[in-house]
């Protein structure tokens, strides 16, 4: 139905175009004026008051025709004998309704969700004939307004140009939207989790066991014993120091790496070198993280451990250093080529200084470079950290689930990404403290990062200014 | 210590000091080299099966048909039985265990192998034609030789009565390897011989299609409003700090931000790859408004007054000349994000793209798989035959990506203007 | 005084990649002097001068034919160390250029390189002796542990100027060490190289003539990668041979 309004809209629109381009000739050539713009820009002055306004309506309706819809049966539904029951159970009521109505209802049906059903559907009608009427109200109505302006002669380009202008301010606006929409996605459950769970359980508990929310059933109220001990299974300390210890395990790999690599393509290398070496190590950033997991769970986890059980070590299969180790190579153009720019920044008349002193190469590199770099080096070394934190595939398939408080990098750990996959994949009850626990945890991922990020940007940011 | 001696620590001090930059970048290619490598080694093989030769006698009686069959008579046939009851035929066994063991040879879809052959055939009645059934996973893989037989009985899937009819197949040339076309067209299955990865090359598409429909427009404009319209003051600033910061953003992030506002608020369908896409659009935004700018900036001011001064407004001088200007960079920089967006996972498994799905989406709010996700899937599985097609996929997957990033270096290489 | 020859360049012909930048330079550099190079922008005087401590190493596609000798031998030997070369040929450059380190670590960052100091007191006594004769001390005692880079322009290229003679060298190259400072710095750097001589031998390419008339007593004059005229300065100036000389020294080109 939306399509069919939209292809009316954007016919009538189109023939607006020519009407208004035609008409505005014969106003001028009856009452003998100049106009003030070209002609074709009283089509699109016109044609885009006919239409914007219909879209924004159509696309505001669509996205709110349901909460209206959902309110209305449920306040139905409140009036009549379910008033007692709580918001959740009229949720499921809700669903089973919609459910019937659109046919994949399964089983039989209560008298009341029939009736549900038949007035879910007369909402809808209803809410489709309003929109149809109002879509061509509006069509009309602000066609015949922009026709009056143009009949008056108006500076069309200027007309057509600030809406150009609206539009763009609206596009640059969706990026914070969308900051906007995960702030409030993730707050809402977060929100909820901290309502049952301890913020300080949370973040310093040591005992991660998000199952033991399951066993409950949410009806029942909880004795403050009982949600003592539900509090205590959502302790993140053994998920952040498990975050942190496989990215370190990840940087301890990327960083020297990275960074000799930089260094020596930058310094050392010749440009036809450089024009190889640079791209290929920029291929490690461009494989997929999925491709990453995939060969750390089956080609190098299983070498670890094969060469620990041949020294008689107890490796685990899915160990923190093949994730972290894999993790550390996928990072490892984020830190040199990051590292490479701002070595090149550094002007080359301090090189010349150190040579003519009589130092080496490396020792320039060494003692005059790296130390005028570093601010540059460690914003990008951060940015690697943050990737490293956020980074999802690799710790999913190769580290583990299991949340261990350890240090032996041989063991199996997990992480705030993993837990937060492992928690939502599958069908889950959205009102289980386990499922609020991602996201709990996915705000703390996004500070974190967005702490990071922040510093590393404006790190590298100054530094870019000192030397342009 | 002498001056010689000095600098002969100094020198030595040099060349190890190189030799870490050197190693470094080997071990960077090392890496580079044996990814390739395993998934090249183990992938390849996907790409053609085995089929077992049988002797298909379509006959009339034991098709049970009347003289003169109408399309209802065709489709109301057994082909099960029928298709059994050729295989033992043309392989006789000498009790039901045997029998059973014969069967499993084949892929559990045989009868609808024969029944599709027929019904596309149907002027073969009352003939005896050779027909090339799919071998099941274990016989493919025992045939391509990733199958160790040398292990006792029960640890293998594959019996020795088993083995000895593969030996027969052998000594009669019926075993052939063929290119597997159900790698390319079916959807996902339990069973690794007729799995493949038609649905979540679908499924990336659709994703990657609402993807680019939704993010490129958006942000091309936020681009050009941010390099030209914008004033300087706090809110643009804002903005621009907003869009630096969401580009380093955890792309898992995006997944509860699709799964907490599109699935939960809007309840738009699960799973589907309209929801991946638009996920995926908002990740891609950022990351192409960057690009953007910076070609957007490349274009001299010289440009823009020379428009502005034969009397273009600005709006004028923006679209004709610095966006047409711009565009092989805006383009290159568009191509490389769904680049990235294509081969991103995990936001996608949050929103339930992770869903075994067997039919092939028809369009973007089909539930459906994408590429990466089929990696995920496939290498969580157990079953040996799944290993060479979850490599395969990977090849495919970096086909694609090579082939993006190939087109936006050429775009700007060829079309991009060098300003002085 | 009898004059030694310091340094002697034969036949020098400088290529970058296949444009050619020097063109057979003889040219003799006597011991405890001043040698004024002068000549429009790009005659090639400071390629010149890049070539006596090798800096021209660095840049890839530079390509040198023809001798340079130093105290009798040839710097481009194949086995020449340059690092050793560069100790005892010192270089100021055209821009100041300290290290984003504090006074006192620009200044012993070549002794420190080079073990010339054996404890911190020798490095202490280096680091004020350097400072001392560039005649930067007491601008900076009470501040060695501040950034080089906050000094101001003049005391930038005096630091830089420490910084060459904390290796005590035979030579300095100074690349226009005056083109970017301000007329007072100017004559301050102008006052230090007059004492230096007696020490250092210098050579020093400038735009200005008159800064070679006052502190050279030997002035070379480059044109178009060509050395067209050598001799005293009081010859150049005064009474040059040739007519290219003649019109670049009375302003008429250049």
């Amino acid at each position: 139905m939306n399509l069919l309004i939209l292809v009316f809209i954007f016919v009538f629109s189109f023939s607006c175009f020519f009407f208004g381009k035609s008409q505005i000739k014969k106003i001028a050539a009856v009452n003998n004026f100049k106009t003030k713009a070209l002609p074709h820009f009283y089509g699109f002055y016109l044609s885009l008051w006919c239409a914007l306004p219909a879209i924004l309506i159509v696309f505001l309706w669509t996205v709110f025709e349901p909460f209206i819809v959902k309110y209305l049966i449920i306040s139905g539904l409140e009036q009549s004998s379910l008033a007692d029951i709580d918001h959740d159970r009229l949720n499921l009521v809700y669903q089973k309704i919609k459910a019937l109505y659109f046919g994949t209802y399964s089983g039989a049906a209560s008298e009341q969700i029939q009736l549900g059903a038949k007035q879910y559907g007369s909402f809808l009608a209803m809410a489709q004939n309003a929109k149809i009427v109002l879509v061509f109200t509006a069509v009309i109505g602000f066609t015949l307004v922009a026709y009056k302006k143009i009949t008056n002669n108006t500076h069309a380009r200027e007309g057509v140009e600030s809406i150009f202008k609206v539009v763009l301010i609206l596009c640059s606006v969706v990026a914070v939207l969308t900051t906007a929409g995960i702030i409030f996605s993730l707050l809402i459950e977060s929100i909820k989790f901290f309502s049952q769970i301890n913020f300080f359980d949370f973040l310093f508990g040591l005992d991660w066991s998000p199952q033991k929310a399951f066993v409950r059933d949410t009806s029942i109220v909880l004795t403050a014993s009982e949600k003592q001990e539900l509090s205590n299974a959502f302790g993140a300390v053994p998920l952040f120091a498990g975050t942190g210890f496989i990215a370190l395990i990840a940087m301890s790999v990327a960083v020297p790496i990275g960074l000799f690599s930089a260094i020596y393509l930058a310094e050392y290398a010749g440009s036809n070198l450089r024009k190889f070496g640079k791209p290929v190590i920029e291929v490690l950033a461009g494989i997929p993280t999925v491709v990453y997991g995939f060969f750390a769970a089956l080609t190098v986890g299983p070498f670890i451990k094969s060469i620990g059980d041949t020294l008689g070590l107890d490796v685990s299969s899915e160990s923190a250093l093949a994730a972290g180790l894999v993790m550390g190579v996928m990072i490892i153009p984020f830190v040199s080529s990051l590292s490479d720019d701002v070595i090149n920044a550094v002007p080359q008349s301090l090189r010349e200084g150190s040579y003519a002193l009589g130092a080496t190469k490396s020792e320039t590199i060494k003692q005059v470079v790296l130390p005028a770099a570093l601010p540059g080096i460690i914003g990008s070394i951060l940015l690697a950290v943050s990737r490293a934190i956020g980074e999802t595939m690799i710790v999913v398939m190769a580290a583990g689930l299991a949340a261990n408080l350890t240090i032996n990098p041989l063991d199996s750990t997990t992480t705030i990404t993993t837990q937060i996959v492992m928690i939502l994949v599958g069908d889950q009850e959205f009102t289980s403290a386990k499922t609020q626990a991602a996201f709990a945890l996915g705000l703390t991922l996004f500070v974190v990062t967005l702490i990071l990020n922040f510093i590393a940007l404006s790190v590298v940011n100054k530094y870019r200014e000192k030397y342009d | 210590m002498t001056k010689e001696q000095r600098l002969q620590k100094r020198y030595s001090a040099e060349k190890r000091f190189k030799w870490y930059g050197i190693i470094s970048i080997c071990m960077a290619l090392l890496f580079v080299a044996l990814l390739v490598t395993k998934v090249l080694s183990e992938g390849t093989s996907a790409f053609v099966k085995s089929t077992i030769e049988i002797k298909l006698n379509f006959d009339q009686t034991a098709l049970n048909l009347p003289e003169k069959p109408t399309t209802e008579d065709l489709n109301a046939i057994d082909f099960y039985s029928f298709a059994i009851d050729q295989i033992l035929k043309t392989y006789p066994t000498s009790n039901r265990d045997e029998e059973k063991e014969l069967i499993k040879l084949f892929t559990t879809d045989f009868e609808f192998e024969v029944k599709d052959f027929f019904l596309a055939n149907t002027n073969l009645l009352n003939q005896t034609v050779s027909f090339k059934i799919t071998a099941s996973s274990d016989l493919d893989q025992l045939h391509k030789g990733n199958y160790a037989k040398n292990i006792s009985e029960d640890r293998r899937k594959i019996s020795n009565y088993q083995l000895k009819i593969y030996d027969h197949f052998i000594q009669n040339n019926k075993i052939t390897k063929v290119f597997n076309v159900y790698f390319f067209t079916n959807g996902d299955s339990r069973n690794p011989e007729i799995a493949g990865i038609g649905g979540a090359m679908l499924g990336s598409f659709f994703s990657i299609l609402v993807c680019l429909i939704i993010s490129f427009p958006i942000a091309l404009l936020a681009a050009v409003y941010l390099e030209e319209f914008a004033p300087k003051n706090k809110f643009t600033d804002f903005i621009e700090i907003n869009i630096n910061n969401l580009a380093a953003v955890p792309s898992i992030v995006f997944g509860l931000l699709g799964l907490g506002i599109l699935l939960n608020v809007f309840e738009l369908p699960r799973s589907t790859s309209l929801v991946g896409g638009i996920t995926l659009a908002l990740m891609t935004l950022p990351r192409i408004i960057i690009p953007c700018r910076a070609s957007l900036k490349a274009v001299p001011p010289s440009i823009r007054e020379a428009a502005l001064a034969v009397g273009a407004s600005k709006v004028q001088s923006v679209i004709h000349h610095v966006v047409p200007l711009a565009m092989p960079g805006t383009l290159s920089g568009t191509i490389i994000g769904l680049a990235q967006a294509l081969g991103e996972t995990a936001p996608l498994l949050l929103i339930g793209m992770v869903a075994f799905v067997v039919q092939v989406p028809a369009n973007p709010l089909d539930p459906s798989a994408s590429l990466p996700i089929q990696v995920y899937l496939w290498s969580e599985s157990a079953e040996r035959g799944f290993v060479e097609k979850t490599s395969a996929t990977i090849m495919i997957l970096l086909g694609f990506l090579i082939i993006m990033n190939s087109i936006a270096v050429y775009a700007r290489q060829k079309f991009e203007k060098k300003w002085i | 005084m009898d004059t030694k020859i310091k340094i002697k360049s034969t036949n020098l012909n400088v290529f970058y990649g296949e444009k050619q930048a020097l063109f057979d330079i003889n040219l003799d550099i006597n011991q405890n002097e001043v040698t004024a190079l002068i000549g429009p922008s790009g005659c090639g005087k400071s390629t010149f001068i890049r070539c006596i401590n090798r800096m021209n190493d660095v840049i890839d596609i530079c390509k040198i034919q023809g001798e340079i000798e130093m105290d009798g031998k040839n710097i481009y030997a194949p086995n020449t160390d340059v690092v050793s070369l560069r100790e005892k040929v010192g270089m100021v450059f055209q821009k100041p250029n300290p290290f984003p380190k504090s006074i006192y670590d620009n200044v012993c960052y070549g002794p420190k390189i080079h073990g010339i100091a054996e404890t911190k007191d020798d490095l202490d006594q280096i680091v004020e002796n350097s400072l001392k004769k560039a005649a930067l001390w007491n601008e900076v005692k009470d501040r060695l542990q501040e950034p080089g880079t906050s000094l101001s322009g003049g005391q930038q290229q005096r630091l830089c100027i420490a910084r060459a003679i904390s290796v005590n060298p035979e030579v300095i190259l100074m690349d226009e060490p005056c083109s970017a400072l301000d007329p007072i710095a100017t004559a301050k750097i102008e006052e230090l190289i007059d004492e230096l001589k007696t020490t250092f031998t210098i050579i020093i390419v400038t735009h200005s003539m008159s800064q070679a008339v006052r502190v050279s007593q030997k002035t070379g004059f480059f044109h178009l990668g060509k050395l067209i005229e050598v001799g005293t300065t009081e010859k150049i100036f005064k009474n040059p041979t040739n007519n290219m000389t003649q019109d670049y020294i009375t302003g008429r080109f250049g």
